[in-house]
């Protein structure tokens, strides 16, 4: 084998590791859950005035509790488990309600919150 | 794992499909098996060749009506690959010798050898590991740049840039094409590792071209020492990959292989049996310059005045025998192996795809007095900070010793053009006004490293020579160490200090997620505004949406809006900064935007004043706010 050919096979040899290298690396940035820990949250239905809402949880915490608050008034709160790399939906029907309205969600550590103008 | 093997194999099938086989087959109609270019040229050259031979059939799909798919894709690059072999099969080749001297250029003693194999290694091993933190799609520059290329997947025809001048077609053929046989996604790290062989290929092109021309594997080795193994992460190496600069690190390939072939026709250009070969090596560089029109207009720029001072000194240096080189080059231009090129490629700028950027507006941007003081010149500290200290310092004393040597060989066009590569970049970058010219300084200060990488490998070459020759005592020895130790150092600590970077891989997944939010709510008639200062990977938003380029509105740095000599609209800025305020409300109506995406911290709070405006997404980096009314 020529020296050129050597050359040639050693650097797509040095290419294709790299490259394998560099795809796995950019897969796993790229996985919401690889060493990640995150959720969030956000309305079903973003235009109209419906309250139903979505946890998206790629955390190591599965556990969330929720509250729906207009004012200072809570006006429905529960626990709910998500799995990591799970969404749940949760469907909620509240009507006549004005004024801002939140969904807090926390996972015991950390909260998030959205809200409607209604 | 195994979708990952399948889509690998896929990468390197699609890989040498687009990036090797075209260049190859038409290298192989011409030269046949001949040894008038090593293996490991025809291994170089086939890859840029491709890239300009894959642009070239793919302008034509719009021209014949047939869409661009991945079947179309394929047949068109076969039936270009199969009609060379077949012309291959039935040209009959003379034979043709090679002289034992240039056969031998390819011939590297054991050291040579291994050293080659290290630099390579070293140049693949840092810009590697500069990668693996920067390969994720985060980039500005890569996000506005794969965009067109999904166009072009997506609307499986060639895009006209809504008169944007700053895009060139050249830029994303080869990214959709790779995109829509691979059925690889642009956001993953296909985009990266094509631009990285990219860059690769430019390094090794230099390494023939300085081959050819100094027909000294030492000097050709320093080079890829100077250019690819030391500095291999700073601009214009791993951080252009990283950063999605398409378009330089094209011309950074494609400018030396022009220069190439512009050599290799003018060592031949006297020689009476070799007209036909020098005449041919004239066709490969013209077809070269034309693809370099169609892929950055940049480089081509630059190129028309590296190319213009190069002639003009060779006329000047070669004063008695200008006439013959007139006669000669004219006679080239003219003959059946050039003149079909040319023809070919006016009937190409003209009738079937003229670049976007040739129009009077795009020339008066790049022609003119320059206002901005980006544009008006590097001074010495830029441009030692952009091509690193010792490099520039090796460089001046290569092209003062260069220019010296030139008195002797007057003939050798190759001289006079790393000369002028190097000497009308400084001109072009420190003293534009000499030229009229109105371009940014910085981008033009940054080629620089390649000519002078070439003149850093000449002097150091002839230092070592010079020392040898001599036999010079132990303290001169050291003396050149150490300069070799310099200038390791600050090559090597320039690579170590650009490791320092963040993970941004959380930010970006939380950016991305978000969008797929907004996509998945978004309305014909919605529009959508985010943020350039505080969200990672923003550019790659609109490859949610592939509304338009400009779709999502973005709000840009801050320091634009303040900018006197360019003067821009400020919607953008006061539908986040100031949402409540009365200039806010009328951009709101005028641009009809309703969904804002934009970090919680930084711009939440101006939000979550007002009434009219919905906190529908959150995460910790993103927060999308809807507009009700």
């Amino acid at each position: 084998m020529s020296q050129t050919t050597k050359i040639i096979i050693f650097i797509l040899i040095l290419f294709v590791a790299s490259s394998v290298f560099l795809f796995w690396k950019s897969d796993r940035g790229l996985d919401m859950d690889y060493q990640k820990d995150w959720w969030s949250v956000s309305f079903a239905y973003a235009k109209n005035t419906d309250l139903s809402f979505v946890i998206e949880n790629h955390s190591d915490n599965n556990n969330f509790s929720w509250e729906i608050i207009s004012g200072k008034e809570t006006l429905q709160k529960s626990d709910i488990a998500v799995a990591r790399g799970e969404k749940k939906n949760l469907e909620i029907d509240l009507s006549d309600l004005t004024g801002r309205v939140f969904v807090r969600v926390s996972d015991g550590k950390t909260s998030q919150e959205i809200y409607k103008n209604l | 794992m195994f979708s990952f093997i399948f889509s690998q194999l896929m990468f390197y099938l699609v890989l040498a499909l687009v990036l090797f086989l075209p260049g190859y087959f038409l290298l192989l109609t011409i030269f046949g098996k001949s040894k008038t270019l090593s293996s490991l040229e025809k291994f170089i050259l086939s890859f840029g060749l491709s890239i300009i031979l894959v642009d070239f059939i793919f302008f034509l799909y719009p021209r014949l009506s047939l869409p661009l798919n991945r079947l179309s894709a394929f047949l068109g690059i076969f039936l270009f690959s199969a009609t060379a072999l077949m012309i291959y099969k039935l040209k009959i080749f003379p034979a043709a010798e090679v002289p034992e001297a240039e056969a031998a250029l390819f011939q590297f003693s054991k050291i040579q050898f291994s050293a080659f194999l290290l630099l390579i290694f070293l140049a693949f091993f840092v810009k590697t590991a500069f990668l693996s933190q920067t390969a994720l799609p985060t980039a500005t520059d890569m996000g506005h740049h794969m965009y067109w290329a999904k166009w072009i997947t997506e609307n499986r025809t060639l895009p006209d840039y809504a008169g944007l001048p700053d895009f060139i077609i050249g830029e994303h053929i080869i990214f959709a094409v790779i995109s829509l046989l691979g059925g690889l996604s642009f956001l993953s790290a296909f985009p990266v590792l094509t631009l990285y062989l990219i860059n690769i290929f430019s390094l090794l092109t230099v390494f023939i071209l300085v081959l050819r021309i100094f027909k000294e594997k030492r000097i050709a080795l320093l080079a890829f020492f100077l250019l690819g193994t030391l500095f291999a992460v700073s601009s214009p190496q791993a951080k252009f990959i990283s950063g999605g600069v398409v378009g330089n690190l094209l011309g950074n390939l494609l400018l030396p292989m022009v220069f190439y072939f512009f050599f290799r026709f003018s060592e031949l250009l006297f020689e009476k049996n070799q007209k036909k070969l020098s005449r041919t090596f004239l066709a490969l560089a013209l077809f070269s310059v034309f693809g370099l029109f169609y892929t950055h207009h940049l480089t081509a720029f630059l190129f028309l005045f590296i190319f213009s001072l190069a002639f003009l000194v060779f006329l000047i240096s070669n004063f008695k025998k200008a006439g013959e080189i007139l006669t000669h080059s004219f006679q080239a231009l003219i003959s059946r192996q050039v003149f079909p090129v040319i023809l070919a490629g006016l009937i190409f700028f003209l009738f079937i795809l003229t670049p976007n950027y040739f129009s009077l507006s795009a020339t008066q941007t790049a022609v003119g007095a320059a206002v901005k003081i980006t544009r008006t010149g590097l001074d010495l500290n830029n441009i030692r900070s952009a091509v690193g200290e010792s490099r520039l310092a090796l460089g001046a004393a290569g092209f003062l010793l260069l220019i010296l040597a030139l008195f002797k060989n007057k003939g050798n066009f190759g001289y006079v053009l790393i000369s002028a590569w190097a000497l009308m970049l400084y001109i072009m970058s420190a003293y534009p006004k000499l030229l009229f010219i109105n371009l940014p300084s910085s981008r033009i200060g940054n080629y620089l490293t390649y000519p002078l990488a070439v003149l850093g490998a000449y002097v150091l070459f002839q230092i070592f020579q010079k020392a040898r020759h001599y036999s010079l005592n132990n303290t001169a020895k050291i003396a050149l160490g150490l300069i070799l130790i310099f200038v390791s150092r600050e090559g090597i600590s320039d690579s170590v200090q650009a490791f320092k970077t963040n993970d941004e891989s959380l930010e970006l997944v939380e950016t991305f997620n978000a969008s797929a939010y907004v996509a998945k709510n978004l309305a014909s008639k919605d529009a959508v505004l985010k943020d350039h200062n505080y969200l990672t990977g923003d550019s790659w938003i609109k490859l949610f949406f592939m509304r338009d380029y400009k779709f999502p509105l973005s709000r840009g740095y801050f320091k634009r809006y303040e900018d006197e000599t360019n003067p821009r609209e400020t919607c953008t800025l006061q539908m986040i900064s100031n949402p409540g305020g009365e200039a806010a409300r009328e951009c709101f109506a005028e641009t009809g935007v309703n969904f804002l995406m934009v970090n919680p911290d930084f711009d939440g709070g101006q939000f979550h004043r007002l009434s009219n405006f919905n906190q529908v997404y959150s995460n910790p980096n993103i927060a999308v706010f809807y507009k009700n009314n």
